[in-house]
This record gives structure tokens, C-alpha cells and sequence, in this order.
């Protein structure tokens, strides 16, 4: 397993994810075991990137369900094209040809949703519920029976049997706290904001480009700054975003250019209060000293 | 089964009790597939069977959060001996603390203040002695607060069923988005669509600092609570110290003096040290599920002073504003003479709550409501 481990982990950084050996073990159970691997974790580490790399490291297609407040079975299941269907009987009408009921009730009206598209693939795809804690708890339980059984019954087609089990990845933020019988079904990841040495390798990885110095700068910065009692602290995609604004600056060295940090900080905070104190921190303890006592 | 590498189907089945006593909703079919996978381990290896069974075992972040602690202290007991000592002295000096104090008499007030660490003289003091509920017995002045509590309340409970979202069902035709939704198929097949309330009604959650500091700012408060939660039907209301109570029913009963005798009626309800991020944590373990959702508006009154560590309240904070809609906090200290309200805890509690007002008069409290429309 621990060869499995090396190996799910390298496929993954081929495709751009610094994993670490705790999500490539819950990566690798998930395949071994066919069940859905619940994540979970403040936005921005890297949940929804993992089932990208996934699929990408396995070569297979990445189907996405984004949950919503109100999301129902026809949005993520199956919905018939009743539009077509007008147009079907209206046609036949003009020609004055019998129809069937089957014939309108035919897979060629049949507008296949992420689920019921997740299931008929010949090949396993990766499943990606994201934000299943944004969904209702109706839809939670509706979620419960297609992940335990991988069937789904269309009354006027009958049972659908699924061809390949998909690798299915739950993303939760952690709005609203999942039943017990989700997590039960589910393997459990929490996806906590990287250390200093995995956030510089996933900037080294994603922003090659990008001056050596400034990256290990910036990254020390950001782990600094998560430490602040801030309401939302920055993650990697924030990292990221920040470093490019940076690089656009032409800044190599963080000390000496608080002008250009003072106008890239909108990339790091994003609520108004988180702005203003971080402002004011940097004014009060500068740049060169809250890099150094990170270091 | 198979027999794990390098485990005892024996000392597996202790590690799986030794977590059920920390909470851990371990079920039996978990500890098959666990002994099945870690039977399927190629050598055995500790750090990796810490990390299937962490993922195999654990369900919410808490339990992600603390099994590697669970695990060492287990599997390698050793390793764990200096931390036990240290929670052994920690354990003596939190005792050595609180031993003695009932929380209510004027003695025991100036005891409260000479607890070293406390902020603002909150402490972890559970009540002991039974509360004086006499303060309830002032009909007129207070009678006045609760009808305006009542109208306030009655005012939001209005405000907040007037809102419609558009759906497919529903009552009300809204031409325009069906014309606008139609044009592509020419009108035909129509699409309607429809305007209709939102599917939950709102709920309110009031939260009350029942601790020994808010004895003064109470009479007024608890009466401000009983009318909003008598009035607005989905309601919850929770009084808390260092645990927490529901009162929903208590603060629902009809006349003040059966409220009363329910109070008197429960030991330990009232008064007593302030921690306000156990209570938090415990409200959302044990209720959360099942009052917070989307459309629910928290109405924290509470003078925030805490013993807890405002890092833990800040986190707290968090999780309930992310599963709420909105967190008003009524600081009845806000608007009094001499406080200071750039103190590093107030702006803490600010920074992570949607509202943060004062609530030490009847014009106050007003504001506050109408901040929750």
C-alpha cells in the first residue's frame, strides 16, 4: 500500500496537486474500497482541485455536481426535454402519424443530469458533489440511495444499473453539519491549510515562473497571516492569486515595496474588516518582522 | 476476519472502545473494514495504519482533529507521559480555582474578581446555590419591555415571511421572467415561472448570558428574550453560564409566575462563571443539526466576558455565522459610561459576528431588532 501511496502521490504532482500522505492514503482507500470520500475544509485548500487532479492522474472524466440551496432530483438526476417533446408530438400531429407513449417517453428525450451521467460511463469517472452541505437534507437522503446502490429507477425506462462504479468525492465548507449517515457511508478527509513547505512546493509547481525569493516571501507571509484573528483566512488559491499580482508588480523582495503590497492585499482578504486590520498590522509590525518571526 | 498486520484483533477492538469513550461513532461494520484493510497491508507499519484508520474512522473535523492524539496515547503510551503530567498539574490548579465559589453573594462577587486570568472576572465556576428570581416580579416596568419585545418581535416575524424567491411551482404568475425564459421556443412551449415564498419560514435563536456579571442588565433582558420567544413561533432560546440550558419552554409558559416556579424548578439554571465558547461548541453539537440552518437569525446577549480562550470563541464564531444567516450580538456593557469598547475582545467578537450593538436600554434593544430585519 505504501507503493500505492508513492505512486498515487506522483501521478498526482505530475498533474499539478501537492498531495499529502494523508489524502493519497483516503485517495487510495477510496479506490480499494468503491466508497465516496467525504472532504472536508475552510474553502480555498484545495478540495475541489483534488478531484480535478484525480481524474487527470487517472485519465478518466471528471463529472461535477455543484450543490445549491433547493437543488432537486431533475437537476441532478435525469430531466425529460419537454421543449422536444412539444415539438415531437406537434410534428406528428401535422402528419397526421399515431404516436405511442413510448415512443415520446424515448432516451432520445432524456437529458441526462451529473448522477445518472456519473453511472452510464463505460469508464469509472470521478464524481465531484461539491458543496454537498449547501444542498437541502431531502436531497442529502436522495444522495444517500444513489451512493449506496449506484441504480437509479426512471419510471417510464425502468431501473438503470450502473456500468462503472464512479470515484465519487463529497466536498463539504461545513455550512450546515451532514447527517450521520452521509459520513457514515463516506471516508473522511479534513483538508487543512498546508504547512509552509507544502504551500512553496504547490506555488513552485503551479507559478514556476515566478522569482524563487518572492515565493518563499510570500508563502512565509500568507503563513503568518493565518495566524491573525482574521474572519476568513486566506488559502492556496489566495496564495496564488497574490503571488501573480506580485509577479504583475515586477516585486522580487517583499521588504521595501509597501506600496505594492498595500495595493495587491485585496487578492488576500476578502471582507473589508480583514483588510483594514490587516492594513493596519502591517503599518504597526512591518514586513521584514513578520517574516522574520515566521522563519 | 483476517488478522491485522502487527495488531491483535484484541488490542484493535481496545483501540475501537478507547475511541467510542472519546465520542467516536465507530460502527461494527467500521471495525471489520478496518481489520480487513489493515490485514491487507503489504508490512506492518504504524504511521500508515494511524492514517487508513483515520480515515476509515473519523467523521467530522473535531475527531480528525484529535485521533492522532487518541492514537499515540494508545499505541504509544510512553511518549505520552509528559503530557499527562502536564494535564495532571493543569487539572490541580484549575480545581485549586474554583473550589469554593457559588457565584452569587457579594463575597463570592469579589472572588470572582480576584481569579487570576479570567477576563473582566469571568470564570469557570459552575452555580451551586439556588438563583433569587425575584427580579421577575416587577410587573409594571417590566411588563412594558416585553410588549415592546413582543411588537419588535412581531414586526420581524412580518418583515421576514414577506420574502419571495422565483420557482417553478407555485401561486404567482411573474410574466416577465416566464416571457424572458420563453423566447428562445417562441412561446411554445411556455415555461412559467412563479414567485413563492421561501420554502423555510426564518427561525430565531436567542442565546443568553445568564452569568453572574450580567445579574444587573438581566431583569431587563430576560423579559426583552421571553417576548421575542413567545412571540415568533420557530423560536429557541438557550440560557447559558459555564453550560448550557434550554428554555424555550420555560420562557413560552403564559404567566410570569409559572415561568417562576420552572426556573426555581431547575437547579444549576442560573448565574455562575461565563464560558461562552463551551457553551457555543455544546449548542452546536447538540442542537445544531436541528435548529441552524440558512434562514436562521442568532441573537447572542451576552456581555462577553469569558473565560475562554477568545481564539476558541473567535473559531466558534465562525462555524455559526457560516450555518446561520446572520449573528447579532446585544452587548448590554456597550452603551454604558467607562466601558471600552476597543478592548482586543470586543473588536474580536466584531470582527466575527454581523452586528455587534449595545442592548443596555429599551432604544437599544429597538436597534437591535430592527438590525435583524
Amino acid at each position: 500500500m505504501q507503493q500505492t501511496i508513492r505512486e498515487i502521490t506522483g501521478q498526482l504532482e505530475q498533474c499539478g496537486y501537492i498531495a499529502n500522505a494523508d489524502l493519497a492514503a483516503a485517495v487510495v482507500l477510496m479506490r480499494r474500497l468503491g466508497r465516496p470520500l467525504l472532504i472536508e475544509g475552510e474553502a480555498g485548500v484545495g478540495k475541489t482541485a483534488i478531484a480535478q487532479a484525480l481524474a487527470c492522474a487517472l485519465d478518466t472524466k471528471l463529472i461535477r455536481m455543484q450543490c445549491f440551496e433547493g437543488i432537486d432530483v431533475s437537476s441532478a438526476l435525469y430531466e425529460w426535454n419537454y421543449s422536444r417533446q412539444m415539438l415531437h408530438i406537434q410534428f406528428h400531429a401535422s402528419r397526421g402519424t399515431a404516436l405511442t407513449e413510448s415512443s415520446i417517453y424515448d432516451e432520445a428525450f432524456l437529458l441526462e443530469r451529473p448522477l445518472l451521467a456519473a453511472i452510464r460511463l463505460s469508464r469509472s469517472p470521478v464524481l465531484l458533489i461539491d458543496e454537498v452541505d449547501r444542498a437541502d437534507e431531502a436531497f442529502e437522503a436522495f444522495l444517500l440511495e444513489v451512493l449506496s446502490e449506484f441504480a437509479v429507477s426512471i419510471p417510464e425506462l425502468g431501473r438503470i444499473e450502473a456500468t462503472t462504479i464512479p470515484l465519487v468525492i463529497l466536498t463539504s465548507n461545513g455550512t450546515r453539519d451532514l447527517s450521520d449517515a452521509l459520513r457514515r457511508r463516506c471516508l473522511f478527509h479534513y483538508a487543512d491549510y498546508p504547512g509552509f513547505e507544502r504551500e512553496l512546493a504547490i506555488v513552485s509547481a503551479r507559478l514556476p515562473d515566478v522569482d524563487e525569493q518572492l515565493q518563499r516571501q510570500a508563502v512565509r507571509f500568507v503563513q503568518a497571516v493565518r495566524e491573525w484573528d482574521i474572519v476568513k483566512r486566506p488559502g492556496i488559491a489566495e496564495t496564488l492569486d497574490w503571488i501573480r499580482a506580485l509577479n504583475g508588480f515586477s516585486v522580487t523582495d517583499l521588504t521595501g515595496c509597501e506600496s505594492e503590497l498595500e495595493s495587491s492585499l485585496s487578492c488576500l482578504f476578502k471582507t473589508s474588516e480583514d483588510r483594514c486590520l490587516a492594513g493596519q498590522l502591517i503599518r504597526h509590525q512591518r514586513v521584514e518582522n513578520i517574516l522574520s518571526t515566521h522563519a | 476476519m483476517h488478522e491485522p498486520a502487527g495488531f491483535s484483533i484484541g488490542k484493535l477492538t481496545g483501540f475501537i472502545d478507547h475511541l467510542r469513550q472519546q465520542d467516536f461513532p465507530v460502527t461494527t461494520g467500521d471495525v471489520v473494514q478496518c481489520a480487513e484493510t489493515l490485514a491487507g497491508l503489504d508490512e506492518p507499519d504504524l504511521l500508515l495504519s494511524r492514517r487508513v484508520m483515520r480515515v476509515l474512522l473519523c467523521r467530522s473535523q473535531e475527531a480528525w482533529r484529535i485521533f492522532d492524539q487518541v492514537f499515540q496515547a494508545y499505541w504509544s503510551p510512553q511518549q505520552e507521559i509528559g503530557a499527562e503530567r502536564r494535564d495532571v498539574v493543569e487539572q490541580h490548579d484549575r480545581t485549586a480555582r474554583v473550589a469554593g465559589i457559588s457565584g452569587t453573594t457579594g463575597q463570592e462577587s469579589e472572588l470572582y474578581d480576584s481569579i487570576q486570568g479570567a477576563f473582566g472576572g469571568a470564570g469557570r465556576q459552575n452555580a451551586l446555590v439556588r438563583a433569587d428570581y425575584r427580579f421577575l416580579n416587577d410587573r409594571t416596568a417590566m411588563k412594558r419591555v416585553e410588549m415592546m419585545a413582543e411588537r419588535l418581535a412581531e414586526r420581524l416575524r412580518i418583515r421576514t415571511r414577506r420574502r419571495y424567491r422565483l420557482s417553478r411551482k407555485g401561486k404567482r404568475l411573474v410574466i416577465g421572467k416566464s416571457l424572458s425564459e420563453s423566447i428562445h421556443t417562441a412561446g411554445v412551449p411556455l415555461r412559467p415561472w412563479y414567485s413563492s415564498r421561501l420554502p423555510e419560514p426564518p427561525k430565531l435563536l436567542v442565546l443568553h448570558d445568564v452569568s453572574h456579571s450580567m445579574t444587573f442588565n438581566n431583569p431587563l433582558l430576560v423579559r426583552f428574550t421571553r417576548g421575542l420567544i413567545r412571540r415568533f413561533r420557530d423560536s429557541h432560546a438557550f440560557v447559558f453560564h459555564t453550560r448550557l440550558f434550554q428554555v424555550t419552554e420555560i420562557f413560552r409558559q403564559r404567566t410570569l409566575e409559572r415561568m417562576k416556579a420552572e426556573l426555581e424548578h431547575n437547579d444549576g439554571l442560573w448565574l455562575g462563571g461565563t464560558c461562552i465558547a463551551d457553551s457555543l461548541s455544546e449548542f452546536r453539537k447538540q442542537y445544531g443539526k436541528r435548529i441552524l440552518t440558512t434562514s436562521t437569525r442568532v441573537v447572542i446577549i451576552s456581555d462577553g466576558l469569558d473565560s475562554n480562550d477568545s481564539q476558541r470563541l473567535a473559531r466558534e464564531l465562525i462555524i455559526l455565522r457560516r450555518q446561520s444567516r446572520m449573528i447579532l450580538w446585544l452587548n448590554p456593557m456597550l452603551g454604558r459610561e467607562g466601558f471600552d469598547a476597543q478592548k482586543q475582545e470586543v473588536l474580536s467578537i466584531r470582527r466575527h459576528v454581523d452586528r455587534l450593538l449595545p442592548a443596555h436600554n429599551l432604544e437599544s434593544l429597538q436597534n437591535g431588532i430592527r438590525a435583524l430585519c
